[in-house]
């Protein structure tokens, strides 16, 4: 027995690392018995133990005992029957034997406290990416619905015709061809209302080589309903020379029918109409020009004497909106 | 799916609701809350509101005016009050959590005593889910109290447990990670105060108050004679005379008022050890039964229950927590394959 008692101590010894400071468990509750002159038998008889159950447990020979909690609550029953502190035999055993002592236990904790600040940290951070990615998509939305177009459904224009009459001329977009307007204009038997404008077209090259591009030129002033509007001109010659040199002026020639839309710096609307194929249009005002075209494939803008290309900014739907300086 | 997103913020819980004390265990935390299972409820005409829960609350027991009820929402361990109850697990699960952004929603793994009928246990699991609990799973108290008792269920070997609570005492023995004989028996810790209230009012003509008599019970009471005599002034309401009066009671005047809930606890016990099968009969004299719950700590209850029994007897370490303490076990088990520890409503 005391040859299995110390070999039992040297073991724990090297597994331990250090002695506690700490008598064995079995031998406080030895000497306790024999304070009070009990055999092991009586201990034995007066708990239910079974017989070996003390020697085993003075011995420190634990292989027969089951599992931690048999043995804790066998010491725990000892010690207090022979009037020890139950506690302190407890602690012995715990320092003892700390691979064991372990096993059993999950270690209560009181508060959530140092777990919390993470926590918080973590659920702030999520909510943080959350809200930024609502915010991406508010944002990406808003910029694929333009502003609403302002309505222009119809409007009177005053026309100077070829014979110097002034008529008022109402224009509706839903028109499907550009009829001549007034019955007095179709009495001229001009086509298009178009008043020659010289000072507005440079000193162009003779223009004879497409009949489209030689559309006389034409004067829309602003009715009085509409003073917004900006005057618009067709051209005459080519429409890239035509805005050459001077940068608040802008021409459009159109292959299709198109939508058009253009304002200037000031959100002036210089032009809101259907655009025919065919038509050239020149326009001025404050730059930069903001346009939307309807179908952007069959319009060319040109600026300052050159084309300007947003074949990249028009959408699968035909639909475009630039903006040119 | 808003309860699955507040579940990502929420712990996965066990709660012992006991008669007495509720007790939460929050996984990979460990026990957290302890408190009395008490809600003082302050009622304005018609309405009914939550005035404080637990700790609070148990101080107004007995000590309320007339607008304020102190209640306890669980009796012999199933539920008396329904709403009350969800109240007050509702507020120790945000309690637990602590947290400000949301509800929390949490799993929860509740203890139901295992003599309870069907409707008792849907009315826990109700309350619990009525409380904000996303899943509630329930498990028989004495398989958690064995599991947190540290007992090998799982072996093929019988392990016995009895756990006096507050409101019924629970006696199983748990093989195989299976009850296989359980019985429960109405008699705890809150019969204990009522028969030291009676016994003082018989031989003292003396009301004392549930609190008075529990606070008798830890001090000075113990299940078995022969080990020193303590003794305790007490203050009631002298019935003959009707104002309050002062005596003294000792240790064996308790002993003698516990006489009877004790003898029916042994009762159950000797009966629960007539049922169980020879072989596991024969593994529990050779390592004996484990006590656990707040009985447990009655002065010499094991004493008492050795000698009726001719059996080693073993009280848990932390008796008052391993309901709770197994409830938590087996909830870190939950994701696994124990389900069959799991009572089934």
């Amino acid at each position: 027995m005391t040859e299995a008692h110390q070999n039992d101590q040297l073991h724990d010894e090297g597994q331990t690392g250090h002695q506690v400071n700490c008598s064995r468990p079995g031998e406080l509750l030895k000497k306790a018995r024999e304070a009070r002159g009990l055999s092991q038998a009586e201990v034995a008889r007066k708990l239910n133990f079974m017989p070996t159950y003390v020697p085993a447990l003075e011995n420190e020979d634990f292989s027969q005992l089951h599992s931690t909690t048999f043995i804790k609550g066998y010491i725990r029953a000892y010690a207090r029957f022979v009037g020890i502190n139950p506690e302190e035999v407890l602690n012995c055993f715990a320092a003892h034997y700390p691979e064991m002592h372990k096993e059993e236990k999950i270690q209560p904790v009181e508060t959530l406290k140092p777990e919390k600040s993470s926590h918080l940290i973590f659920k702030l951070f999520t909510l943080v990416v959350i809200a930024a990615l609502i915010t991406i998509i508010i944002l990406w939305w808003q910029s694929r619905s333009t502003e609403t177009l302002p309505e222009v459904t119809s409007q009177e224009v005053q026309v100077e015709t070829l014979d110097g009459q002034t008529i008022l001329a109402p224009i509706t977009l839903a028109e499907p061809e550009p009829e001549p307007p007034t019955p007095e204009a179709a009495a001229t038997g001009s086509p298009e209302l178009s008043v020659s404008q010289p000072t507005v077209a440079p000193p162009a090259p003779s223009v004879t080589t497409a009949p489209r591009t030689t559309i006389g030129t034409g004067e829309t002033s602003t009715g009085p309903t509409q003073p917004e509007v900006a005057p618009v001109r067709t051209i005459t010659g080519d429409p890239a020379l035509a805005t050459l040199g001077n940068g608040r002026l802008v021409a459009l020639t159109f292959t299709g029918d198109c939508w058009l839309e253009v304002r200037d710096n000031t959100d002036r609307i210089l032009h809101a109409n259907l655009m025919r194929a065919g038509d050239a249009i020149l326009l001025e005002g404050e730059p930069p020009f903001r346009m939307v075209f309807g179908y952007g494939h069959v319009a060319e803008v040109f600026y300052r004497g050159t084309q300007y290309d947003f074949s990249s900014r028009i959408r699968s739907n035909g639909y475009a909106a630039i903006r040119v300086e | 799916m808003i309860k699955r997103l507040r579940g990502m913020f929420s712990s996965d819980l066990s709660i012992d609701l006991g008669t007495a004390n509720t007790l939460i265990y929050v996984r990979g935390k460990g026990i957290v809350l302890n408190e009395p299972s008490v809600v003082a409820v302050r009622h304005h005409g018609n309405q009914r509101s939550v005035a404080a829960v637990g700790f609070d609350a148990k101080r107004m027991l007995g000590r309320t005016p007339g607008n304020i009820t102190a209640i306890r929402p669980m009796k012999d361990g199933v539920i008396a009050d329904f709403h009350v109850t969800e109240k007050m697990l509702q507020h120790f699960i945000s309690k637990v959590h602590d947290n400000n952004f949301f509800t929390p929603s949490p799993r929860v793994l509740v203890c139901v005593p295992c003599m309870s009928t069907q409707v008792e246990r849907r009315a826990i699991k109700e309350s619990a889910l009525g409380a904000g609990a996303r899943d509630v799973f329930l498990i028989e108290e004495p398989m958690a109290a064995a599991i947190g008792a540290g007992l090998p269920v799982e072996e093929a070997q019988g392990s016995m447990v009895v756990d006096i609570g507050g409101g019924t005492t629970e006696i199983a023995i748990i093989s195989l990670n299976g009850v296989v004989y359980s019985e429960s028996v109405r008699i705890a810790g809150d019969r204990f105060d009522e028969a030291i209230v009676a016994y003082v009012r018989r031989h003292y003509g003396s009301l004392i108050g549930d609190a008075t008599a529990e606070r008798i019970k830890q001090e000075i009471g113990c299940a078995y004679p022969g080990s020193e005599i303590k003794e305790i002034d007490v203050r009631g309401r002298n019935l003959a005379e009707g104002i309050p009066r002062s005596f003294t009671l000792n240790s064996n005047e308790v002993l003698e008022a516990l006489q009877e809930p004790l003898a029916a606890i042994v009762q159950a016990i000797k009966s629960a050890l007539e049922q169980s099968p020879p072989e596991l009969a024969s593994d529990i004299a050779e390592r004996g039964l484990v006590l656990t719950g707040g009985g447990a700590l009655l002065r010499d209850i094991d004493k008492l229950i050795a000698e009726e029994t001719g059996l080693p007897v073993i009280i848990a370490e932390d008796p008052l927590t391993c309901v709770a303490l197994g409830g938590g076990k087996a909830l870190e088990l939950i994701d696994q394959q124990t389900f069959d520890l799991l009572a089934i409503e």
